[in-house]
């Protein structure tokens, strides 16, 4: 039985160690409480001292009360226990960062004018102390008039003295600070509190004096609409007027900065000691040069390259690994098929292997880019990148709040859209969420890769390879395409002023080896997800539509041909057999043929192997060379050992590869035609007319549309489309190569670079995620927006691959 | 027959599967249903 019960807010700047101290206090003892009417959550924890159990209400970090978003009105509206559903506190932690104590003082005046009885939560007191920081903290407790606590939350220390100071604390009253502002400024906070309290029945609750100064300086935000929509023009009048009356001519922000630092600046000159006053820190040092307008951004870039070069680079072996795997596992289970079941054969082999399989290949690639994004962010380097793009986002009418979510988009866009939440602006947010997903999402990094990796030479250019520039190329299409679109958008139906951004620049850091391994098995484990559920079951669909109807007279009439072409090569090999004096079945044919298809075997791939060593064309040519003396040699071996057998089994061999590829060849057209015939076919060749300008054929249409869900989805659709259109490559099963050796109606080969580079800008602009669409109607409220998206850029995407595919075609690509 | 009845299982589970994604996504969509936890989602890049 717990004697005392309380309720205590914790409230603190962003990145000053706030979540770890909640942890700290209250352990497990968690849940999340949702604020209703705004999208921001607060943790809510019990921490238990002694014979008391307090409730901890953890508040969304924030620089300042001042509030421009019904989300930065929380934290005041909490403190002042007017949440619904959420304990009016008897108390606060203010969490305070001792390396950054000025800025976290700031918003430690305006919660401790409340009144509430406070404790003081010193952080960080070991980055403070690695710059040559020393806090008195003693002395610091009594400028505040408040009990401060060292903590260090990780380790933690301090955490039971917090908790018996805030227990001491609770039982006393707490007294308001009294920032020292002009008096003509507090007779206006006096007056507006009283023209505020005269509302307070029709508001349904009585300001507190500090609410009526922040309402005073920051002359809008939400405690100011609720004002005017129950005191109208009236209320503003009189707002207007004491703003004026309290400014006499000057910023009121300004005056309040001044007020507020002036009274900080005595504080922190008494309790701070420094050893290398006003000397730069080493972050200081290298943020002079990453954050530099020329040299950021060019090691940005570089950056960047080095990243998409990696991909390349590391990925292939890897790759080749899975490949291996994907294809023994498959290996493994179409054994256990029965011969007499080939729709069964098929369905594992084209429609799971072939789609889901081909997916898997591409986890290494992601891995790789993820890894470059979590050492990046471990590093406090993301930070950084948001700095230097602000400044490129500002002449768009956006600013860094606008690309915190962008950036995230390049990982997925979902998660952007929702972070968009932040920006306080409604049609900055609208803008930021219609530009989300022309950020290049990680699950379009499949589709690049493979088209990249079959049809982009891989030349050097300089220190770079060509193929990794196309990739970096590539995740720059959706940039400058959506640089135009919020020029008009800012400029046009979503106009509204740039509103002022700040943000934090952590100081840099080792990155965590277990953060990093975190992020690398979320990724991959969601991206395997993926590909065993939504990517399997359209597969799986797709397979069914391209496999249904059969048509009985087309596997009827290409049987017929099959039997009459193995007739055929039966008689042409006993007619050899009997010219040359042999029987049928006689043993020494019998071993002669063995041998000679041993031996071209043998020499097949010791040419194949030449092809992939040598890279020079004289070096290879004389390889080649070399290869086919040996198996000149070789050859006459065979003839000196088998005697009379030996030219009979030579023309018999012959006779049956002859045979042999005239059967893949109508194998080939039977599967060609059956496809044709199927529904998906069917569909396909309707639509083949609006793609054939993009360079693309009906089946690629194909692979584009069942891709709408998921973006991803297209390499498990080109993978079933191409196996079981008979386009599967016998000696390797990868689409890589099944893409590169597929051919269109007249035989040409149906890829070239122009129809890979039309595909890939086409998945670039095109808004092909349903997920996405749905969390853009619920942000937005309205369907307006996301159909809007859907229709702008698909049309964008087809445009985007015509133009493309028309040049390139042009230039010879 | 054996062959058809699992063909026919894994297209009915498939479609069934299929179905259910786009019915969570229009519920998703209307903010009937959770869809997408943005502080658990991996792919949420965290810029601090």
């Amino acid at each position: 039985m717990h004697a005392d019960r309380h309720t205590v807010a914790l409230l603190g700047n962003p990145n000053t160690g706030k979540s770890s101290l909640f942890t700290a206090l209250t352990g497990t003892r968690q849940k999340i409480a949702n604020f209703p009417g705004v999208t921001v959550e607060a943790k809510l924890g019990t921490a238990k001292f002694e014979n008391s159990e307090i409730t901890i209400i953890d508040l969304p970090g924030t620089y300042s009360l001042a509030a421009r978003s019904p989300d930065e009105r929380v934290a005041t509206e909490a403190l002042l226990g007017r949440v619904p559903g959420t304990p009016r506190p008897d108390g606060v932690i203010i969490v305070l960062d001792a390396s950054n104590l000025e800025r976290n003082l700031y918003l430690a005046t305006q919660v401790l004018e409340f009144g509430l009885p406070a404790v003081i939560a010193l952080t960080m007191l070991d980055v403070a102390q690695s710059r040559g920081i020393t806090i008195d903290v003693e002395t610091l407790g009594k400028q505040l008039n408040a009990t401060v606590v060292p903590v260090n939350s990780p380790q933690g220390k301090g955490i039971d003295a917090l908790k018996a100071a805030l227990h001491r604390t609770l039982h006393h009253p707490g007294k308001a600070l009294v920032v020292p502002f002009a008096d003509e400024f507090n007779r206006s906070v006096d007056d507006l509190h009283g023209a505020v309290c005269d509302l307070s029945v029709k508001l349904g609750f009585k300001p507190a004096r500090p609410e009526a100064l922040r309402l005073l300086v920051d002359g809008a935000g939400p405690f100011f609409d609720e004002c005017e929509q129950v005191g109208g023009a009236a209320f503003s009048g009189t707002l207007q007027k004491l703003r004026e009356r309290a400014a006499a001519g000057r910023s009121l922000a300004l005056m309040e900065a001044q007020a507020r630092y002036g009274l900080i600046g005595g504080w922190v000159a008494q309790a701070r000691t420094s050893d290398d006053e006003g000397k730069r820190t080493r972050t200081d040092k290298v943020d002079a040069v990453l954050t530099n307008k020329v040299w950021g951004t060019l090691i940005f870039i570089v950056l960047m390259l080095l990243v998409f070069q990696s991909i390349y680079a590391w990925a292939g072996p890897l790759m080749d690994g899975i490949e291996a795997g994907v294809g023994a596992l498959g290996g493994l289970l179409l054994a256990l098929v029965p011969n007499d079941m080939p729709m069964l054969h098929s369905l594992l082999k084209d429609g799971v292997i072939g789609g889901v399989g081909g997916v898997l290949v591409f986890l290494p690639q992601i891995l790789i880019l993820f890894l470059f994004i979590a050492i990046l962010e471990d590093l406090g380097y993301m930070s950084r990148a948001a700095f230097l793009m602000d400044r490129v986002m500002a002449p768009l009418g956006l600013n860094g709040r606008s690309f915190i979510p962008l950036l995230s988009s390049f990982a997925c866009a979902i998660p952007g859209i929702m972070g968009t939440r932040v920006i306080e602006d409604r049609n900055t947010r609208l803008t930021t969420i219609f530009l989300a997903p022309f950020m290049s999402c990680s699950a379009r990094l499949p589709v690049y890769t493979l088209f990249i990796a079959a049809f982009v030479p891989e030349h050097g250019i300089g220190p770079f390879n060509l193929q990794g520039l196309v990739l970096f190329a590539m995740y720059w299409v959706g940039v400058l395409f959506a640089i135009p679109t919020a020029l008009v958008l800012k400029r046009g139906i979503l106009k509204s002023k740039i509103t002022p951004f700040l943000m934090e620049l952590p100081s840099y850091k080792m990155p965590r080896p277990k953060a990093v391994a975190r992020v690398l098995v979320e990724r991959g484990g969601a991206f395997i997800k993926r590909a065993g559920t939504i990517i399997f079951a359209v597969a799986i669909i797709v397979w069914a539509l391209a496999w249904f109807p059969r048509d009985g007279a087309i596997l009827d009439k290409h049987e017929a041909a099959i039997a009459a072409s193995e007739g055929e090569v039966a008689e042409r090999v006993a007619t050899i057999a009997k010219d040359a004096g042999f029987a049928g079945d006689d043993a020494a044919l019998a071993a002669a043929i063995t041998d000679i298809q041993e031996l071209t075997a043998t020499h097949e791939e010791a040419l194949a192997a030449a092809e992939k060593e040598f890279v020079d064309e004289t070096e290879l040519e004389a390889a080649l060379e070399q290869r086919s003396a040996a198996f000149t040699a070789a050859l006459l071996e065979l003839k000196r050992r088998h005697g009379a057998a030996f030219e009979p089994a030579q023309a018999i061999y012959t006779a049956r590869t002859e045979g042999d590829e005239a059967v893949a060849v109508i194998e080939k057209q039977r599967d060609g035609e059956l496809l044709a015939g199927s529904f998906l076919g069917m569909a396909g060749h309707a639509i083949e007319p609006a793609v054939k300008p993009l360079g693309w054929d009906w089946r690629i249409g194909m692979a584009a549309i069942a891709s709408f869900p998921a973006r991803e989805v297209i390499i498990a659709s080109l993978g079933t489309i191409f196996n079981l259109g008979g386009e599967e490559d016998e000696e390797s099963e990868s689409l890589r190569h099944v893409l590169v050796d597929a051919k269109d109606r007249e035989g040409n080969p149906l890829f070239t670079l122009a129809t890979a580079l039309s595909i890939m800008v086409f998945f670039a602009l095109c808004a092909q995620c349903a997920a996405t669409l749905a969390i853009m109607r619920r942000e937005t409220n309205s369907w307006k927006w996301p159909i809007a998206s859907f229709v702008y850029m698909t049309s964008l995407a087809y445009m985007g691959a015509l133009v493309t595919y028309q040049v390139a075609s042009a230039l010879g690509a | 027959m054996l062959e058809y009845a699992i063909v026919a299982t894994v297209l009915v589970v498939a479609a069934v599967f299929a179905a259910w994604r786009v019915w969570r996504t229009l519920r998703v969509s209307q903010g009937k249903a959770q869809g997408h936890d943005c502080a658990k989602c991996p792919a949420a890049m965290k810029v601090e």
